[in-house]
């Protein structure tokens, strides 16, 4: 997976857009503690649905879909021998009933919860997701650290991609021995040594601007009509959904 | 080694976040400041760190590199950590939202704990009695070893089923473990050898 275009990811345009990132990161926090408590397969049926609808209007691209829900789908498969079959004699084994029913409420809770995170929180770009979790009040310091992470991540993988061509210009080969390594363990700490130098010349240049631990954020959300309309049709739309479900 | 979404128990999930919110907070409460963009520089060192492939016998394997997160930032791990995981299930799908908490407690907590033993190793050993890369080497053995227990036990804690799941989710740390303490022995002793102030805990 390419970090650079992952950080880059920006989904088309979509109604979703209109919506105040605030509310979508409530919305998918909501939403994911409901799917979490579902027990029904009609209701964590009809959450993948509506999760799915939900992607659909966010118009998440093709690649990033598939680069989710493939591996999550492959990661439940390869738990399925273990939590699915039954020893029956020798080296015979069967599918039981209530691992195979147990197996397939994960398969549903576990797209419900990838799909409804793909569709509300990954269609933000990450820098807004940063500047909004800040207007929720999220301690300080975390989104701080959060989007200076965000600024630095692509740094600090270019600084080590460059240590690991010049690793490849010296013709190293990375196999099973003790070479590799040691090699290995010193471009990590290189990579760490500069990180360091890089912190301490981003703070001096922080410092000479005047910083005092504030982090002036220059985006506002607005809370609008269409928030309201969203809110007041996905909040009964949560609560109905634990209704239904435990009515079954 | 993350837990996916959709396989925890409610009250696993909820213990999970509920104990990673407060190790955050004491995170949070010891950076200055000051310390932030050097926190966030580290975080973002770690997580590409976790990106490397690590050739182990015909396979690779990817580090978790909590326990050096931990020896190097100390409390300061826990945000760490969790923003790689954040980042992580983001950028990448791995994990997911709804396990955050259980995932960032099971790195960070052994994490904290791995970080204070080889502080504690380091300042009250007598001179060679054991040395500085060893002792980094077995602090983080136990570190991944920690985190492969809490992985297992939350599977086993969220449902009856998951015993054998657990065993084996257990048994592929063992792999992680004896690489993660050869490299984090040999990254010691290389910044033993640059920058030996790298190692007197800040956070």
């Amino acid at each position: 997976m390419n970090l650079t275009d992952s950080l880059n990811n920006h989904y088309p345009a979509s109604v979703l857009d209109r919506l105040d990132p605030r509310l979508r990161l409530l919305a998918a926090l909501l939403l994911i503690t409901v799917i979490i408590l579902l027990q029904s397969r009609p209701a964590l049926a009809t959450v993948l649905g509506g999760a799915i609808v939900m992607a659909v209007a966010a118009r998440p691209p093709l690649t990033v879909t598939l680069t989710r829900i493939i591996p999550l789908n492959v990661m439940l498969a390869l738990f399925f021998p273990f939590i699915a079959l039954a020893h029956v004699q020798g080296l015979q084994f069967g599918v039981s009933a209530k691992g195979l029913h147990l197996f397939i409420d994960i398969v549903l809770r576990a797209n419900a919860l990838l799909i409804t995170a793909l569709a509300l929180v990954g269609s933000l770009d990450i820098p807004v997701l940063g500047h909004a979790l800040v207007h929720l009040r999220v301690p300080r310091r975390l989104a701080h650290l959060l989007l200076f992470t965000i600024r630095y991540l692509e740094v600090m993988h270019r600084e080590f991609m460059a240590l690991s061509r010049a690793a490849r210009v010296r013709n190293f080969h990375p196999g099973a021995n003790r070479h590799t390594y040691r090699t290995l363990a010193a471009m990590v700490g290189q990579l760490l040594l500069r990180s360091l130098d890089r912190a301490e010349r981003i703070l001096k240049a922080m410092k000479c601007r005047g910083y005092n631990g504030q982090f002036h954020l220059l985006r506002h959300f607005s809370f609008r009509a269409c928030d309201a309309v969203f809110a007041l049709c996905f909040v009964p739309g949560c609560v109905l959904l634990i209704v239904f479900d435990r009515m079954l | 080694m993350h837990i996916s979404d959709g396989i925890l128990a409610p009250p696993v999930l909820a213990a999970g976040a509920l104990l990673s919110a407060g190790g955050l907070g004491i995170g949070l409460r010891r950076i200055r400041d000051e310390d932030i963009p050097r926190t966030a520089m580290l975080t973002a060192a770690f997580f590409v760190a976790s990106l490397i492939h690590v050739p182990l016998g015909p396979s690779t394997v990817h580090l978790i590199i909590n326990g050096l997160a931990g020896i190097i930032l100390g409390w300061a791990a826990f945000p760490a950590l969790f923003i790689g995981l954040l980042l992580q299930a983001l950028l990448f799908g791995y994990g997911g939202l709804s396990v955050l908490g259980v995932n960032t407690f099971n790195t960070a907590a052994p994490a904290v704990l791995c970080g204070s033993l080889f502080h504690l190793l380091r300042r009250r050993s007598p001179d060679g009695l054991i040395k500085l890369p060893v002792a980094a080497g077995l602090c983080t053995a136990l570190c991944i070893a920690m985190t492969g227990l809490l992985n297992a036990v939350v599977l086993i804690t969220s449902h009856s089923r998951f015993m054998n799941a657990a065993l084996a989710l257990l048994a592929a740390h063992v792999p992680v473990m004896i690489i993660e303490a050869v490299l984090s022995a040999s990254i010691i002793a290389f910044l033993l050898k640059t920058r030996p102030d790298l190692l007197e805990p800040r956070a």
